[in-house]
C-alpha cells in the first residue's frame, strides 16, 4: 500500500489521460447501433451487432484488411470486454488505423483515436518478439452503451490467406465479409464449424471487384465439460488468393504448405564441426540405434532450454541449429532444428511437422492454412535397425516408413512417446514431395497408466494407517513431475497434501518418497505413509468405512444439463487406472455389508470394481480402462451415465459391526 | 485538486523513480570473488529443492544522483532454474536509463564464461513516447550447477521526468485501464503543510530464497532545499527478524540480511503488507522527532477540516428538527437522522464513476455539510460528516472518528503517514447510558453497526481534548451469521429435494447487500446460487427463487433456494448411507496444509447454524444414526445432533461458532484439528434400512 502512495495520488490527478473527443459517430455505427436485439439469454454480457471484415488484395499480394465492430453492453459485467480493442502488428502485419466511439443515450459521442492506443512487446513464453499488440480503450463504457471500432491493417503475408474467427463467446447478430479482387485475381473460401454462406458480387473500389458474404445470428459457444478448445469449434472461413502472375505465397492444399516449410528450413540444419563432434560424442559409446537415438533426444530435451526470440521470420523459421547449439536454448521449431541436424550426422533422416497444440484445431478434413499452426515436432525415419515395439509413437508412412514422432520441447516426455496434447492429435509432414497431414497416435491405455496399491490397518479407534505406492506412466506422470520438478520439497510434500485433501480430513502425511522424478524413461513412483484418524465413523451399531479410499475418475465434474450437448467430447487420452486398496479390520470387527460389485462395458471405456472380504482384510479393486477420448457430441449421456455410476461406486461404503455389539 | 493533493503530486513527482526501480536489486562496480561454497552449492539450505537459490543481492540507491546500482548471482540447482538465466530489467523510457549492464556465468569449476548474447529492448507498456521498458536478455548455454551474475545501474534523467510524462506514466502502470478503484473513495483529507513524505522502500523478498542480501540508501542532504519539510531521514522497518538498518560512517543506511525466504501468500492471512519484510524510507520536517508530536500535528489539520465542513450546525437546527419531529429519545432522532442520511446519493458507492468523472457527470464538490443537504449527494466523507452535523443540530453527542480499514492493513503507530493509514470516517454517539459506532456512509449499514473493515482497529478523534487514538471494538460472533433452514425430501431414486432458506445477519448480511451494488438480478442470483453450490455436492442444482431486503439495512437478508442433490445416497449391500450433512465438509475446510508461516485472520467473528430435516420414503426406517459431536473452547464451538422425528423425519441441528478472528501462527494447529473434528462429523452417515432395491 504503502508503496504505491505516489501512483496512487497521481491516478487521482490524471485519471482518465485519454483524450476524449466528444465527436459525431460515423454513419455505419449509428445506424448498427438502432439493430432490433433478438431476445437473448439474461447471462449475456453483451451482443456483437455487428462484424464486418472488407480483404482487398492488390497485384502485389498486399492485403489490407478494413474491420468494423460494433458491440452492445447487456449486462455491466461486458463493460470492459465491450470497450477494448486488441490488435496485433508486426514483419509482416502494419496497423493503419484504430478509432473507436461510445454511444450513449442523451450523451455525447466519445471518440479515442489511434494515437491514445497503448502497445506492448509483451507475448507469453516469448522472451522477445517484434510482435507488438496495440490495445485501444473506449472509457466511461456503461450498460446499454454501444461501442464501435474501426480499424485497418496492411498485411504482407508469407500466405496469401486470410482467417476470420466470427464465433467467440458472444453471440454475433451479423457477420459480413467482403473480398475486392483486381481482375485476374482468384479466391478460395473454405468454411469451418459452420456450413457455407453464399456469396453475393458487390461493387468493390476502382478497378476491383467485390464478393461479398453476409450471415446473421451466430450463437455464442458456450462452456460445456470434456469440450475442446474454443479454437476448435468456434465457426471461422479461410480465404485464400492467388494473385495474378505469382504463386509464391498461395498453399491451396496442406502439402504446398510443408513443401514452403521444408524449403524454408532447409539451411538450419547445416552442421558445424562442433555439432557433429557433440553428436559423435553422446553417440560413441551407445551400441544400439535406438539407444544413440534416445541419447540425442535426451541432449535436445533436457539441455536445450526453452527460450524463444522471435524477429521479423522467426515466428516461423528456426535458428541455425549450431546457434541453437552453442547458445543451449531456443523454442520449439529450434530443438526440432537442432535434433534434426544431430541426426543428420547420424545418417538419419528426420522431417518437420507442423501442428497446433490445441488438439482438433487441425483435423484431417481441415482446409489449408499456413497460420492454423503453433508448434513444431520431428518426424524420425526409423533406421531399419531399431526393431519394431521399442517405440510407442510410431506412424507407418507409405513412402518413408517408420516415423517416430518425437516432441523435444515437452521437457517431460521422452522418446517414443507423445505428451498430451498430441495423443490424438493431427499434424503436418512437411517434405520435399508428398506433405501431407498426418494423425498421430493415441497410446495404448497401458501407456498412460495410474495404479495405486495400498496396505492399510484400520485402528479400533477407528484411524486409518498404511502405505500408499502409485505408479505413474505417459501423461499421467508428465503432469506430475511438471509440477514436482517446479517445486521445493516442501512444495511437493504439500502438493501430495492437498491431493489427499480431496479425500481425507485430519490426516497426517508421515514419510513420502518419489523416484523416478527425473527419469521421464522410468515410470513415476510416488510412494506414502498416511495416518487417517476417523476414517471409520459410528452410526449406532455400525461402523462405516469407505473401501474406495482415494482417487476419483473425472466423476467430480459438473455437468451442464441446460441446453443439449453441441460440441465432441474430449476425454483427455487413453488410459488405464488400477487401484488395489486392501485394509486389515481390527479383531472381533465383522463385514456386515459390502457395496455391490460394479461392471461398466462401453465401446470406449470400461469400469469394474469389487470389494471382498478376504479373512480380516477388506479387499477393493477396481479397473478404469479408458480406449477412445474422443466421442461425438451425441454419447454425452453415456459419458454422463458412466461417471455418474463410477462416483457412486466410489463413496459406496462397508458396514461394519464389532462382535461386543458397539 | 486541493493543495494537499497537489504538494503530493509534486512529491511524487521527485520520487517516483525511486520508488518504481526500488524493485530491482543492485551493487559495485566489479565482480566479487565467487567463494568455493557457492561452487560446490547443490540444494538451498533453506528451502530444499529450489530450482534456484540467489546467493547474493545488492541494492545501492543513490539518492543525491537518482542512481541505483544492482548485483544480483544467482545459482542453478535445478533444469527448472535455468529459467533464471531469463532476465528482464524495467525502466522508463527516457527518464530513465540501464547503463553498465555487466552480465556473466560460471560453471561449477570456478571458468568464467562472458555474456556473449544479444541484449533486446522491448515494451511491456506504453503510449506514445512513454513507456516501460524491459532490458532482456537470456545467458546462453547455462547448465544445473552454474552461476549466473549481473549487474547494473540506474540512472535518471531529470530533464525528461516533464509532470505530463510522468502523470502519463503513472496512468498508464496504473494498469488495467478503466479498472474501477478498489476502495470506495472516501475524501476528507486536510494535510496542509507536510511533515513527512514516504519517498522509498527496500522490498527485501524475492521470489527466490536468498541466502545473503545487502541494501544500502544514500540520502539526499539536499532535498530540503527544495522541500522545507525534507530535513531528516527517518526509516522504519518490519519483520526483519533481528536485523537493523545502521547508518555507515559514509551516513549510508545500511542493511546486511542472511537467509530471507521468498514471500508466500496464504489463505486466511494478515494483510499482506503488514507480513512482508521491508524498510522504508520518510524525508521528515527537522522536528519531527517520532510519532509523538507527528500525529497530534496531523490529527490537529483533520480536525480543522472536519470543523470546517461540518460548520455552524445552528444552520441545520431546522432541518435536524424535520427529521426528528415525534420523537423523544436520543437514539429514535439519531436513527432518523441516520436513515435520511443514508438516502442520499452515495457518490463513493456509484458503479463505475471515479471522482474524476463527478465533474462530467453535473456533481459538484460538497465543501460543506449544508452543500450536501443542497446538492443531495456526496462521498463517503461528506455523507459521515453531514450525519454529525445533523446530530449535533439536533443536541446529540456525535462525533468523526477517522479509522484504519482493516481489510488491507494494520495501523503502524511508527509510520507516519495520516491518510494512507486512517483513510475511511465512521461516527461515535455517547447517549445517556451508551456508546455506540455508526457508520452512515456504507450503504445498507444497519443502525448501530459499522462494516467489519472499520471495527477492531484504530481511530482519531476529532474531539478536541480527548486521546487522540481510539480502540474500536470488534464485534462478537452473533453480529455475523448465516441461518440455513434446509427442508429436503429423499426420494427411492436416491435424491434428495427440497427447499433451503438462508438468512443472512449483520455483517454477513452487509457483505452481500454491498456485492448486489453494480451487480444486476442475473449476477446475483449466480452469485447467490454461486455461494451455496460451493457448500453442496457437486452434483447439486441449485435454483435461486427469491430474495429479500437485499436492498435495505433490514435485520435480515433472506434468500430461497430449490434444491436438487442426486445420488447422495451410498449403497452397503442392503443398506442405504446417507451423509449426516449434504454440505460437503471437506470443501469448506480453509486449512488443509500441515504447515502454517503466518497468523490466521478472519475478517470477523461469526457463526453459521444449519436445520436440516430430511424426510424419508416409505419403507425405509433409520437404523444408525452418529452420536452427537460438540465441541467448545473460548475460541470456537461446534455442535452436530441428529434426531429422528414422527418414525419418517431425520432433524438434524449444526451450529458453528468461530468467536475469535486473529490467531498466532502456533495457534494454527488447534484451529486446523478444529475444522478436521468439523469436517469429520459433518461426514457422517446415518445408516438407513430397506433393501438397495429401493433406490433404483
Amino acid at each position: 500500500m504503502i508503496s504505491n502512495k505516489p501512483l496512487i495520488f497521481f491516478c487521482f490527478f490524471v485519471l482518465s489521460g485519454v483524450k476524449l473527443i466528444a465527436a459525431d459517430a460515423p454513419g455505419w455505427l449509428c445506424n448498427t447501433a438502432l439493430t432490433p436485439l433478438p431476445s437473448y439469454k439474461t447471462d449475456i454480457d453483451m451482443v456483437v451487432l455487428l462484424d464486418d471484415r472488407v480483404v482487398t488484395i492488390d497485384d502485389r499480394g498486399t492485403i489490407v484488411v478494413h474491420c468494423r465492430r460494433a458491440v452492445k453492453v447487456l449486462r455491466r459485467q461486458g463493460c470492459e470486454k465491450a470497450s477494448i480493442l486488441a490488435v496485433q502488428s508486426g514483419f509482416d502485419i502494419r496497423i493503419r488505423n484504430m478509432t473507436g466511439w461510445r454511444l450513449a443515450v442523451g450523451q455525447k459521442t466519445r471518440e479515442v483515436s489511434y494515437k491514445e492506443a497503448f502497445e506492448t512487446g509483451l507475448a507469453p513464453d516469448v522472451l522477445y518478439t517484434d510482435a507488438k499488440i496495440k490495445i485501444l480503450q473506449v472509457p466511461d463504457v456503461d450498460l446499454g452503451n454501444v461501442v464501435g471500432f474501426e480499424w485497418e491493417i496492411q498485411r504482407t503475408p508469407l500466405a496469401t490467406e486470410d482467417i476470420f474467427f466470427f464465433q467467440g463467446t458472444f453471440p454475433v447478430c451479423r457477420v459480413s465479409y467482403t473480398i475486392n479482387l483486381l481482375p485476374g485475381s482468384e479466391y478460395s473460401i473454405d468454411w469451418v464449424n459452420w456450413q457455407p454462406e453464399k456469396p453475393q458480387p458487390v461493387k468493390g473500389p476502382a478497378s476491383y471487384y467485390g464478393i461479398r458474404w453476409e450471415w446473421q445470428n451466430i450463437p455464442p459457444i458456450e462452456v460445456e465439460p470434456f469440450a475442446p478448445d474454443s479454437r476448435a469449434i468456434s465457426g471461422r472461413l479461410i480465404a485464400r488468393f492467388r494473385v495474378k502472375g505469382s504463386r509464391d505465397s498461395y498453399f491451396p492444399v496442406w502439402g504446398d504448405i510443408g513443401v514452403w516449410y521444408n524449403q524454408l528450413t532447409s539451411d538450419c540444419l547445416v552442421v558445424d564441426e562442433s555439432l557433429a563432434e557433440k553428436t559423435r560424442h553422446l553417440a560413441s559409446s551407445i551400441p544400439d540405434t535406438a539407444g544413440k537415438l534416445q541419447a540425442l533426444a535426451d541432449f535436445v530435451q533436457k539441455e536445450i532450454r526453452y527460450v524463444a526470440v522471435e524477429i521479423g521470420m522467426g515466428g516461423f523459421k528456426p535458428h541455425p541449429a549450431s546457434s541453437i547449439f552453442s547458445n543451449r536454448y531456443g523454442d520449439c521449431k529450434d530443438k526440432t532444428t537442432l535434433l534434426s541436424a544431430m541426426l543428420r550426422v547420424m545418417n538419419v533422416e528426420s522431417y518437420y511437422m507442423l501442428t497446433n497444440t490445441a488438439r482438433g484445431v487441425i483435423k484431417s478434413d481441415s482446409p489449408a492454412a499456413l497460420y492454423s499452426f503453433d508448434h513444431v515436432i520431428l518426424a524420425i525415419v526409423l533406421p531399419s535397425d531399431v526393431p519394431d515395439g521399442v517405440f510407442a509413437s510410431v506412424v507407418r508412412h507409405p513412402k518413408l516408413g517408420r516415423l517416430l514422432i518425437f516432441d523435444p520441447t515437452s521437457p517431460y516426455t521422452p522418446l517414443g512417446r507423445l505428451p498430451l496434447y498430441l495423443q490424438g492429435n493431427t499434424a503436418l509432414l512437411a517434405i520435399a514431395e508428398g506433405s501431407e497431414l498426418l494423425n498421430l497416435p493415441l497410446p495404448n491405455p497401458e501407456n498412460n497408466l495410474l495404479e495405486r496399491k495400498s496396505l492399510f490397518s484400520l485402528l479400533p479407534d477407528g484411524t486409518l494407517q498404511g502405505e500408499v505406492i502409485e505408479k505413474r506412466r505417459g501423461y499421467l506422470a508428465d503432469q506430475s513431475r511438471a509440477e514436482m520438478l517446479n517445486s521445493t520439497i516442501q512444495g511437493r510434500t504439500k502438493y501430495i497434501e492437498m491431493f489427499l485433501g480431496h479425500f481425507f480430513v485430519g490426516f497426517s502425511l508421515q514419510e513420502q518418497e518419489i523416484r523416478n522424478l527425473e527419469e521421464n524413461q522410468q515410470e513415476l513412483i510416488v510412494t506414502y505413509r498416511i495416518s487417517v484418524p476417523r476414517y471409520a465413523k459410528n452410526s449406532g451399531n455400525f461402523v462405516i468405512i469407505r473401501p474406495c479410499v482415494l482417487g476419483d475418475k473425472n466423476s467430480n465434474i459438473e455437468f451442464n444439463e441446460n441446453t443439449p450437448r453441441r460440441f465432441p467430447i474430449y476425454l483427455e487420452s487413453t488410459s488405464l487406472q488400477r487401484d488395489d486398496f486392501r485394509i486389515n479390520l481390527p479383531e472381533r470387527w465383522t463385514v456386515k455389508e459390502l457395496p455391490p460389485a460394479v461392471n461398466l462395458e462401453t465401446d470406449f471405456a470400461s469400469y469394474k470394481s469389487s470389494a471382498v472380504i478376504k479373512g480380516s482384510t477388506l479387499v477393493y479393486i477396481r479397473e478404469y480402462r479408458l480406449l477412445d477420448p474422443i466421442l461425438s457430441a451425441s454419447r454425452f449421456e453415456e459419458v454422463k451415465k458412466l461417471f455418474c455410476e463410477i462416483n457412486a461406486d466410489e463413496r459406496n461404503c462397508a458396514l461394519i459391526v464389532k462382535s461386543d455389539g458397539i | 485538486m486541493n493543495i494537499c493533493l497537489w504538494k503530493r503530486v509534486c512529491l511524487s513527482f521527485v520520487f517516483i523513480p525511486a520508488i518504481l526501480v526500488s524493485a530491482w536489486a543492485k551493487p559495485t562496480g566489479k565482480w566479487l570473488p565467487v567463494t568455493v561454497e557457492e561452487l560446490q552449492l547443490k540444494d538451498c539450505p533453506g528451502m530444499p529443492g529450489a530450482p534456484a537459490v540467489c546467493l547474493f543481492r545488492e541494492e545501492y540507491f543513490h539518492h543525491e544522483d537518482f542512481v541505483t546500482r544492482v548485483y544480483r548471482r544467482i545459482k542453478i540447482l535445478t533444469a527448472e532454474g535455468r529459467q533464471y538465466a531469463n532476465v528482464e530489467i524495467s525502466y522508463l523510457d527516457g527518464i530513465q536509463f540501464i547503463d553498465n549492464l555487466k552480465i556473466r556465468s560460471i560453471t561449477p569449476e570456478g571458468n568464467e564464461r562472458p555474456f556473449n548474447g544479444k541484449i533486446f529492448e522491448k515494451t511491456a507498456v506504453g503510449r506514445g513516447r512513454t513507456r516501460l521498458m524491459l532490458k532482456t536478455f537470456t545467458i546462453p548455454d547455462v547448465n544445473v550447477g552454474d552461476i549466473i551474475e549481473y549487474r547494473y545501474t540506474v540512472g535518471f534523467n531529470y530533464l525528461q521526468a516533464t509532470r505530463d510524462r510522468i502523470a502519463d506514466l503513472v496512468y498508464i502502470l496504473s494498469g488495467n485501464l478503466n479498472k474501477n478503484v478498489d476502495k470506495p473513495f472516501e475524501g476528507g483529507e486536510n494535510s496542509g503543510e507536510i511533515l513527512s513524505a514516504f519517498m522509498y522502500q527496500w522490498n527485501i523478498q524475492d521470489t527466490l530464497y536468498t541466502l545473503k542480501a545487502r541494501f544500502l540508501f544514500k540520502p539526499n542532504k539536499t532535498m530540503s532545499i527544495f522541500f522545507a519539510f525534507a530535513e531528516r531521514l527517518n526509516w522504519l522497518y518490519q519483520k526483519l527478524y533481528g536485523a537493523r538498518p545502521i547508518q555507515n560512517s559514509d551516513e549510508e543506511i545500511e542493511l546486511e540480511l542472511d537467509n530471507i525466504p521468498p514471500f508466500e501468500k496464504e489463505d486466511y492471512m494478515t494483510p499482506e503488507a503488514n507480513e512482508r519484510m521491508n524498510v522504508m524510507f520518510f524525508y521528515c520536517q527537522s522536528d519531527v522527532k517520532s510519532s509523538g508530536n507527528f500525529w497530534p500535528h496531523e490529527i490537529d489539520l483533520w480536525r480543522k477540516g472536519v470543523k470546517k465542513f461540518i460548520g455552524d450546525t445552528g444552520d441545520l437546527s431546522g432541518m435536524a428538527a424535520q427529521l426528528t419531529a415525534d420523537q423523544d429519545q436520543p437514539l429514535q432522532k439519531l436513527q432518523k437522522i441516520y436513515e435520511w442520511v443514508q438516502q442520499l446519493k452515495n457518490l463513493s458507492y456509484e458503479p463505475g464513476l471515479l471522482p474524476s468523472k463527478w465533474k462530467d457527470k453535473g456533481y459538484k464538490t460538497n465543501k460543506n455539510a449544508a452543500d450536501v443537504l443542497k446538492n443531495k449527494y456526496g462521498c463517503r466523507s461528506d455523507i459521515t460528516r453531514t450525519f454529525v452535523a445533523l446530530a449535533r443540530a439536533a443536541k446529540l453527542d456525535a462525533q468523526v472518528i477517522r479509522v484504519v480499514t482493516r481489510d488491507d492493513k494494520l495501523f503502524r503507530m511508527d509510520l507516519l503517514d495520516m491518510y494512507a493509514q486512517f483513510d475511511s470516517e465512521v461516527v461515535l454517539v455517547k447517549t445517556d447510558d451508551r456508546t455506540i459506532y455508526l457508520d452512515p456512509a456504507t450503504p445498507f449499514c444497519p443502525f448501530g453497526m459499522v462494516h467489519w473493515s472499520r471495527s477492531g482497529t484504530v481511530g482519531v478523534r476529532e474531539v478536541k481534548g480527548d486521546p487522540e487514538f481510539i480502540d474500536l471494538p470488534n464485534y462478537s460472533f452473533d453480529k455475523a451469521s448465516i441461518q440455513r433452514e434446509i427442508s429436503l425430501a429423499l426420494d427411492p431414486g436416491g435424491e434428495l429435494k427440497g427447499i433451503v432458506k438462508v438468512t443472512y445477519s449483520g455483517q454477513d448480511a452487509l457483505e452481500w447487500r454491498l456485492s448486489a451494488i453494480g451487480n444486476d438480478e442475473v449476477g446475483l442470483r449466480k452469485d447467490f446460487e454461486d455461494d451455496l453450490i460451493a457448500i453442496l455436492p457437486n452434483s447439486a442444482k441449485v435454483t435461486l427463487q427469491k430474495i429479500e431486503n437485499i436492498d435495505n439495512n433490514q435485520p435480515f437478508l433472506i434468500v430461497y433456494f430449490d434444491v436438487v442433490i442426486p445420488n447422495l445416497a451410498a449403497v452397503a449391500g442392503q443398506k442405504i448411507l446417507l451423509p449426516l450433512s449434504p454440505l460437503e465438509g471437506r470443501r469448506q475446510h480453509p486449512f488443509r496444509s500441515s504447515k502454517r508461516t503466518y497468523p490466521i485472520y478472519f475478517s470477523y467473528a461469526f457463526e453459521t447454524s444449519d436445520d436440516l430435516t430430511i424426510t424419508l420414503p416409505l419403507g425405509i426406517k433409520l437404523e444408525g444414526k452418529p452420536n452427537p459431536t460438540k465441541i467448545a473452547t473460548q475460541y470456537f464451538a461446534f455442535s452436530l445432533v441428529t434426531s429422528e422425528e414422527n418414525n419418517n423425519t431425520l432433524h438434524i441441528k449444526r451450529n458453528l461458532q468461530m468467536k475469535w478472528q486473529y490467531f498466532e501462527t502456533n495457534q494454527y494447529p488447534s484451529l486446523k484439528n478444529f475444522y478436521d473434528q468439523v469436517v469429520a462429523a459433518d461426514e457422517q452417515q446415518m445408516v438407513l434400512t430397506g433393501s438397495s432395491n429401493d433406490f433404483k
